[in-house]
C-alpha cells in the first residue's frame, strides 16, 4: 500500500498554520497522527493535494490538569500519553479505560484525541466519555478562539463544524463532580481488539435511590455519536430500580439508528444499545 | 550409548536466528541492480467481454518501461492439474473476458512503485458487462450465462464415490441424521503478501525468486507460459511468511515478472498489496454440504451419503481437488460399510477458491463431526461414545481409497474425555456454558499424480565430507512450517551428527535434486522424510563398508551412527570419528565424493495418502446470553501424529491451527456482495489476536506409523479441522442452538435464544 | 552540503517520472546509530525508505494499514507503526529497527534469545514487529502478567503461532530480566 502523492508542509508557528489552511482550503488535511488520515489516503477513502502537519507545534502538546479549570489537552498530544497523566488515571478513569482499549500500542503512540474526534467517525472511542464528561473543543483561526461543546463538533460521518481556516487546539474536560460514576462499555462481537460494534458511555450521579444527574451517549449507531436523550429524561429525578434502569435501555435502543456493517446488523446493534446501556448503568448506580 | 538421539527433540529451528534479528530474507527483500517495480491492472467487473485496452498514455508516462496485456503474450491456458488439461482454464492475463473483480488484465513494470501504480490509471480499458453469476444456485439455475466457454454450464467437475448397500442401510436405520450445512470463504491471511522477482540471464534464461510452497510447479508452469524448456527456468524459493495453501499455484505476477525481465532485460519485482490480497485472492471454497447418516439403535453406523457444492470461483487452478477430498473426509474417522458422495465444482464470477490449510476436510469434517454430535442428542448418546463406537482402528480400510496404517482414533477420544473432565460437564455446565467436542483425520501427503509429474515425488541428496559434517540438498519448501528444521534432523539422527554438523540447500530448483511437490497436504515430513532417510542410508552403507574391512566385521547391520562417530553396536568403544570414515571411503574411491540421492514416491497405498493421522479436540464456551458474544474459555486436543520428531514444532502447528480456526468458526469471513470482496482489510477481516486466544491443553497418544520416517505422520492441517465442531457443539451444549451455516455470530445465536 | 564522517548521504533516487512531482524534503535521521541525512518525497513513508532506500529490510510490510504490526519500530523508544509514519516526520529522530534490537556486538536481546529458544518463530514473517513490540513492553513493563502480553500484542498479528510460544517467550524473558537484575 502506497500513498498518493502530496506536498507536506510543517510549520512551527501556529499562525502559519491559519495562513496554510486557509489560503489551500479543502485541498489540505491537517495532519496529527496521521493513523486515521494516511490508512483513508492508502485506501483511497480520501484525497487531499496538501498535508499541514502539527507535529511541530510543541505548544500543542499540552496536558494539564487543574481542579478550576479541569483538564487541558493539547490537540497534540498522542493518546499514550494521555492515559499515562496521572490525574487522568485519577479523575478521567473512563476516558482512561476508553484510550486502553482504543486501537493498538503502536496507533497509540502516534494518534491523537483531537485526531479521533475530528475524524468524525462515529465509532470513535474516546467520543462517548468526552462527551459525557462535557468536554469543550477549543478551535483557534487567525480571527481568534471559540469554544464549543464536543457534542457540536462533529455534524455527520467525516465532518466537522469547523469553517475554513479553523483547526482545533484543544480539548478541555472539566473536572468530573466527584459523586459521579461513571463507565464506558466497547463492544465487538468478534474480538477483543477491534472497532467497536457498539460503545455506551454513561455517568450518573444519584442521592438516596434517586437519579440527580445522568449522561448516556452512544457510539457506532448513529452518523455521529448521539446523546440518549429519552432515556435521560426517564432517569432524571426518578427513583432507582432495575425497571426503571430497563425502560431507560429500551428508550436508548429506540432513539438509535444504527446501520448494518461488517461488524454487525442494525437489529443487532440496536440490541446491544439496550443490553449494553442497562449494563453501564447497572454498574454506575449499583443496581444488580 | 543410545540410538535416537534427536527424534522427539524439540530443537529450535536453525533459521530462527536470522528471523529474530532481521536477517532473513524475504522474496520482497531482494533488491537486483537495475530492478524495476511491477504493478497489475485489475477487473472493476465481475463478467465483461474485453472490448478494447488502450495502454497508450499509461506507456507514454516517464518511468514506464514495459505495459502488457493478454493481447501482448501467448495465451497458453495453464493450472496445477497438468493430468487433465480441460481444468486448465487460467490464463495470466484476461484474453477477451474478465470473469472476477480482480482478473488480471495488464501489467506494468515501471523505475519505481509510485510510477507503476500510477500508470494503471492511465490505462483505459472499456468492458462490456455481461451478467454475472455469483452463488452456488445462481451458476446452477437453467438459462444462467456461462463463465467457460469449453463448458456448457458452469459445472467444471464432478467427483462421484459409491460403496456398500446404501440404500438398505437407509431403509433399516433406526435414525437418520439429515442436515444441510454451508460454509463461508475465508482467506489464508499469511503475514507475507505474495511476491515474485524475475532476471532474465544474459542466455535467455529465467532466474524468480519467488513466495511459493512449490518451487516445481512454478518451474513447470512458468516454463510452459514462457515457452521455454523446464529447464531454462530456474526458481528460488526465498523464506516465505506462511503460505497454508495459497502459494501453491503460478500466479499472473510470477509471469509477468518473467514476461517483462525478459522484454526489457531488467529484473522486475512484483508485491501485492494486503489489500489485493484479501480482495482478490484465493480463498477457501464456500461449499454446500447435505448429508445424512444411517444409524443402527445402539450408535453404529451403517450407512452416509453426503452431497457437496462447492463454489470453486472463476478458475479453477488448485481448487477442484478439493472436491476429491470433501469425499474422502466424507467417509474417514468412522466404520462406514456404505457410502454415496456426489461433488459438483462450480464456476462463479468470484475470486477462485484454492487450497487452504485442509483443502476440503474442514468443510467435510464440519459438516460430518457437527451431525455426530447431533446424532448422539437424537439417539440419546454421548457425543463421545457415539464416536468410539464407529471409530475406525489400524488395519482398517476404506475400500478402493486406503488403509489405515495407524490409527489412535479410540485413544485419543478417552484421553480428551480424561482430561477435559468431559463426563462431568456435559449437559451439566449450566445455561450459557457449553462442553463440545470434534475428531479429525487428515492425510500425510497425496498419493494421486495430479501434477503428472516425470520425477519422484520428493527427493533428497546427501553429501558427507572429511570434517564430519553433511550437505543435504531437497526441493521441499520451508514456509515457515519447519521443514529446514525436521529434514536436517532426521538426517542427523541417521548419521549420527549435530544439527549444526548439516548444511541445507534448498529452496532452489537449479541446485536441488528433480524434485519435490512442495509443500502441500501435509506430505513433507513423510514424503521428503523417506527421501532422506534413503539418501541416508545409502550413504551409510557405503561408510560402513569401510569400517566393516577396518574392524573386521562382516555383518553390516552391527554397525550404527552415533555421537559423530560409526561404532560397532555391541562393542560401542570400537569407533571411528565418522569424518575419518568419509575420507577412508574417498581414497578407496579416487577421491570421488562420497553423496547418494534418495526418492520416496507413494507405491501401493491406494488412491489418497500413505498414512493419516487422527485427533480429537474439545472446546469450553462461554455464551453471553444477552449479547450471544461466544467466549471459547479452554481446549483440549490430543492427537495422533505418530512419532513426534519433534514436540514444539509439533505444538507450534497446533497452535496456529487453533487460531485459524477459531477465526474460521468465529470472527473471520469474506464479506461478498455481488462478486466483490468487501472487507479488505485486517481492520475488517478480523484474524484473532493474542488476547482472544483462549489456553489450550494438547497431548499425543503415539503410534507408530509404518509408512512414516521413524514412525512420524503429518501435525499441520488436519489439527485445522476439528476446532470450528467443536465450538459449535459447544455452543450447542450451552444454547442449544447448533450453527448449520458458519460462522457462528452472536445474531445467529440470539435468534435462536429468541431474544 | 557537508556532513560528518559518521553521517551518510544516500540522495541519489530514481526521478519520479510525472508532472506531479512533489518537492523532496532533506531528513536526517538516526537509525540504530548511524546517522543519515535523506532527500525524501513527502508521501513515502518510514518503512519504505527504511526497506527500500536504507536496505534495513527486517522491518516487514504485512499490511500498510496499521493493522497487522510486521512494520513496527521504534521512534524515539517508542513503537510505531512505520507504514503510517512519514518519513519526513521523523527528521531529527531517532530509530530502532529489528537490525539494531541486538547489540552492537552481535548479543541477542533476551526477548530474541527466547523467541529462539521457545519455538516462538515460524514463518518468520511477523517476528521482527513482535520482537519490536516486546522489547517496548518489558521497557514499560518489566514484569507483565499474561493478560497484559496478550493485550499488549493487540497490534501484532500472526498466523503461524497461535500466539501461545510468542506469549511464553516474552514471560520468560521478564523472568530473566528480573533475575538478572535480582
Ligand atoms: C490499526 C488501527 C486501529 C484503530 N483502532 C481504533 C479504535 O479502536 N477506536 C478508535 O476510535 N479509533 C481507532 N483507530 C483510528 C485512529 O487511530 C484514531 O481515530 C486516532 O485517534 C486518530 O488520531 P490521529 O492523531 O492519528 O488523527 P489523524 O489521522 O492525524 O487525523 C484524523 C482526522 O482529523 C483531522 N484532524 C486532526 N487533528 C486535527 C485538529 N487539531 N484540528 C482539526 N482537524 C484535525 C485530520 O485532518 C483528519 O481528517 C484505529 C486506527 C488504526 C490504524
Ligand atoms: S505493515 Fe504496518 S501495520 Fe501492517
Ligand atoms: S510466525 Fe508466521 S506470521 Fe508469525
Amino acid at each position: 500500500m502506497r500513498l498518493p502523492r502530496f506536498e507536506y508542509h510543517a510549520p512551527e508557528r501556529i499562525e502559519q498554520v491559519f495562513d496554510l489552511m486557509e489560503s489551500l482550503g479543502s485541498a489540505a488535511e491537517l495532519m496529527a497522527g496521521g493513523t486515521d488520515l494516511l490508512p483513508g489516503l492508502k485506501l483511497g477513502k480520501r484525497s487531499c493535494d496538501h498535508i499541514v502537519s502539527l507535529s511541530r507545534l510543541s505548544e500543542l502538546k499540552e496536558l494539564s490538569f487543574n481542579e478550576a479549570k479541569g483538564l487541558r489537552i493539547g490537540a497534540g498530544t498522542v493518546l499514550a500519553d494521555v492515559a499515562a497523566h496521572g490525574p487522568v488515571r485519577d479523575r478521567y478513569r473512563m476516558l482512561a479505560s476508553a484510550i486502553a482499549d482504543l486501537a493498538t500500542v503502536q496507533v497509540r503512540h502516534r494518534a491523537t484525541v483531537a485526531g479521533n474526534l475530528c475524524n468524525a467517525s462515529p465509532c470513535a472511542d474516546t467520543a462517548p466519555p468526552l462527551m459525557a464528561m462535557g468536554a469543550i473543543i477549543e478551535i483557534s483561526s487567525s480571527g481568534g478562539r471559540r469554544d464549543i461543546p464536543l457534542e457540536e463538533l462533529m455534524v455527520g460521518p467525516g465532518s466537522i463544524a469547523l469553517e475554513k481556516g479553523e483547526i482545533v487546539t484543544a480539548i478541555i474536560v472539566p473536572t468530573p463532580r466527584l459523586e459521579s460514576r461513571s463507565t464506558y462499555i466497547k463492544f465487538s462481537p468478534r474480538s477483543k481488539v477491534d472497532i467497536a460494534a457498539v460503545n455506551v458511555a454513561v455517568s450518573t450521579t444519584t442521592t438516596r435511590g434517586r437519579v440527580d444527574e445522568v449522561e448516556i451517549f452512544l457510539g457506532t449507531v448513529a452518523p455521529t455519536p448521539i446523546r440518549a436523550r429519552r432515556a435521560e429524561v426517564l432517569l432524571k429525578g426518578s427513583h432507582l430500580s432495575e425497571s426503571l434502569l430497563a425502560s431507560a435501555a429500551a428508550a436508548a435502543r429506540d432513539e438509535c439508528l444504527p446501520i448494518t456493517d461488517f461488524r454487525a446488523t442494525e437489529e443487532y446493534k440496536r440490541h446491544l444499545v439496550e443490553v449494553l446501556t442497562k449494563r453501564a448503568l447497572m454498574t454506575t448506580t449499583g443496581i444488580a | 550409548m543410545s540410538r535416537q538421539t534427536l527424534i522427539g527433540k524439540s530443537l529450535p529451528r536453525p533459521d530462527a536466528k536470522a528471523k529474530v534479528t532481521g536477517g532473513a530474507q524475504y522474496t520482497d527483500d531482494i533488491h537486483l541492480p537495475g530492478m524495476l517495480h511491477g504493478a497489475l491492472l485489475r477487473s472493476p467487473v465481475a463478467h465483461a467481454r474485453i472490448a478494447s485496452i488502450d495502454i497508450d498514455r499509461a506507456r507514454a508516462l516517464p518511468g514506464v518501461k514495459c505495459v502488457i496485456t493478454g493481447n501482448d503474450v501467448p495465451a497458453v491456458r495453464y493450472g496445477n492439474w497438468r493430468l487433465v488439461p480441460e481444468l486448465q482454464d487460467e490464463t495470466a492475463l484476461a484474453v477477451d473476458k474478465v470473469r472476477f473483480i480482480g482478473d488480471e488484465v495488464a501489467a506494468v513494470a515501471a523505475v519505481d512503485a509510485d510510477t507503476a501504480r500510477e500508470a494503471l490509471e492511465l490505462i483505459d480499458v472499456e468492458y462490456e458487462e455481461l451478467p454475472a453469476v455469483f452463488g452456488i444456485e445462481e451458476a446452477l439455475a437453467e438459462g444462467a450465462p456461462h463463465l467457460h466457454d469449453a463448458h456448457t454450464d458452469n459445472i467444471s467437475l464432478t467427483r462421484n464415490i459409491d460403496y456398500g448397500e446404501l440404500d438398505r442401510a437407509f431403509e433399516e436405520a433406526f435414525h437418520i441424521q439429515e442436515d444441510v450445512f454451508t460454509t463461508h470463504p475465508v482467506n489464508h491471511a499469511y503475514m507475507e503478501p505474495c511476491s515474485a522477482l524475475a532476471r532474465a540471464e544474459s542466455d535467455g534464461r529465467i532466474t524468480i525468486w519467488t513466495s511459493t510452497q512449490t518451487p516445481y510447479y512454478i518451474q513447470c508452469l512458468l516454463a510452459r507460459t514462457m515457452e521455454l524448456r523446464e529447464n531454462d527456468v530456474r526458481v528460488i524459493k526465498p523464506h516465505v511468511g506462511g503460505g497454508f495453501g495459497g502459494k501453491m499455484e503460478l500466479r499472473p505476477w510470477d509471469f509477468c515478472a518473467a514476461w517483462m525481465a525478459r522484454e526489457i532485460g531488467r529484473p522486475v519485482k512484483f508485491t501485492l498489496d494486503r489489500t489485493e490480497e484479501l480482495a482478490t485472492g484465493r480463498r477457501r471454497h464456500a461449499v454446500k454440504i447435505s448429508s445424512r447418516i444411517a444409524f443402527q439403535e445402539d450408535g453404529t453406523i451403517t450407512g452416509k451419503e453426503v452431497r457437496a457444492w462447492l463454489n470453486g470461483g472463476a478458475y479453477n487452478g488448485m481448487g477442484p481437488t478439493a472436491t476429491f477430498l470433501i469425499g474422502n473426509f466424507g467417509a474417514m474417522l468412522y466404520r462406514i460399510p456404505a457410502y454415496r458422495y456426489r461433488g459438483l465444482y462450480i464456476y462463479t464470477n468470484t475470486p477462485p477458491a484454492g487450497a487452504m490449510r485442509g483443502f476440503g476436510a474442514p468443510q467435510a469434517l464440519y459438516a460430518g463431526e457437527t451431525q455426530m454430535s447431533q446424532a448422539a442428542a437424537a439417539l440419546g448418546l454421548d457425543p463421545i461414545e457415539l464416536r468410539l463406537k464407529n471409530s475406525m482402528t489400524e488395519g482398517d480400510e476404506i475400500p478402493g481409497v486406503a488403509t489405515v496404517g495407524s490409527c489412535g482414533l479410540k485413544e485419543c477420544l478417552e484421553e480428551v474425555r480424561r482430561i477435559s473432565g468431559w463426563n462431568e460437564k456435559r449437559a451439566t455446565l449450566g445455561r450459557g456454558h457449553g462442553i463440545g467436542v470434534a475428531c479429525y483425520s487428515f492425510i500425510s501427503g497425496g498419493v494421486f499424480n495430479w501434477f503428472n509429474t516425470k520425477y519422484p515425488f520428493s527427493s533428497a541428496e546427501v553429501r558427507v565430507f572429511d570434517d564430519g559434517t553433511a550437505q543435504l540438498s531437497t526441493l521441499a519448501a520451508d514456509i515457515g512450517q519447519g521443514s529446514d528444521l525436521i529434514l536436517p534432523q532426521i538426517l542427523a539422527e541417521e548419521l549420527g551428527l549435530r544439527m549444526d554438523d548439516i548444511r541445507l540447500v534448498t529452496g532452489d530448483t537449479a541446485a536441488c535434486p528433480q524434485s519435490d511437490l512442495g509443500t502441500w497436504g501435509s506430505r513433507v515430513t513423510l514424503m521428503a522424510g523417506n527421501a532422506v532417510r534413503r539418501a541416508a542410508k545409502e550413504v551409510k552403507e557405503r561408510l560402513f563398508e569401510m569400517v566393516s574391512l577396518k574392524f573386521d566385521l562382516n555383518v553390516i547391520h552391527e554397525l550404527e551412527c552415533g555421537d559423530g562417530h560409526i561404532y560397532a553396536k555391541n562393542k560401542p568403544k570400537r569407533r571411528i570419528p565418522f569424518g575419518e570414515v568419509v575420507a577412508m571411503a574417498q581414497r578407496a574411491n579416487r577421491g570421488e565424493p562420497i553423496k547418494a540421492t534418495g526418492y520416496y514416491t507413494p507405491r501401493d497405498c491406494g488412491l489418497v495418502s500413505p498414512a493419516f493421522s487422527f485427533g480429537a479436540q474439545v472446546a469450553e464456551t462461554r455464551v453471553d446470553l444477552d449479547t450471544g458474544k461466544v467466549e471459547v474459555e479452554q481446549m483440549y486436543t490430543v492427537h495422533d501424529c505418530g512419532v513426534e520428531l519433534n514436540p514444539m514444532a509439533v505444538e507450534g502447528q497446533l497452535e496456529g491451527s487453533i487460531q485459524m480456526s477459531l477465526g474460521y468458526a468465529l470472527s473471520e469471513t469474506l464479506v461478498m456482495q455481488e462478486g466483490r470482496t468487501l472487507n479488505t482489510t485486517f481492520l475488517d477481516y478480523k484474524i484473532p489476536v493474542a488476547a482472544d486466544m483462549p489456553p489450550s491443553i494438547s497431548k499425543t497418544v503415539e503410534t507408530f506409523e509404518p509408512a512414516g520416517p521413524f514412525g512420524a505422520k503429518e501435525a499441520g492441517e488436519g489439527l485445522a479441522c476439528p476446532t470450528a465442531p467443536a465450538v459449535v457443539d459447544a455452543v450447542y451444549d450451552a444454547t442449544g442452538y447448533c450453527c448449520n451455516d458458519l460462522p457462528i455470530t452472536p445474531e445467529k445465536i440470539l435468534g435462536h435464544l429468541g431474544a | 552540503m557537508n556532513f560528518d564522517a559518521t553521517n551518510r548521504w544516500v540522495g541519489c533516487f530514481t526521478q519520479p517520472a510525472d508532472a506531479k512531482q512533489m518537492k523532496h524534503h532533506v531528513i536526517r535521521i538516526t537509525v540504530n546509530g548511524d546517522r543519515h541525512t535523506l532527500a525524501v518525497a513527502p508521501h513515502w513513508t518510514l518503512v519504505e525508505v527504511l526497506r527500500e532506500h536504507l536496505r534495513l529490510t527486517g522491518t516487514k510490510h504485512g499490511c500498510g494499514t496499521g493493522d497487522c504490526g510486521a512494520c513496527t519500530v521504534l521512534l524515539d523508544g517508542r513503537s510505531v507503526n512505520s507504514c503510517l509514519t512519514l518519513a519526513v516526520e521523523v527528521d531529527g529522530r531517532e530509530i530502532t529497527t529489528i537490525e539494531g534490537i541486538a547489540s552492537s556486538g552481535g548479543e541477542l536481546h533476551p526477548v530474541q534469545d527466547a523467541f529462539i529458544a521457545h519455538g516462538a518463530t515460524q514463518c518468520g514473517f511477523c517476528t521482527p514487529g513482535m520482537v519490536v513490540s516486546s522489547v517496548q513492553l518489558l521497557a514499560t513493563n518489566s514484569r507483565p502478567e499474561e493478560q497484559e502480553i496478550r493485550h499488549a500484542l493487540g497490534g501484532n498479528l500472526c498466523r503461524c503461532t497461535g500466539y501461545t510460544k510468542i506469549v511464553e517467550a516474552i514471560a520468560a524473558a521478564a523472568t530473566q530480566g528480573e533475575e538478572a537484575e535480582g
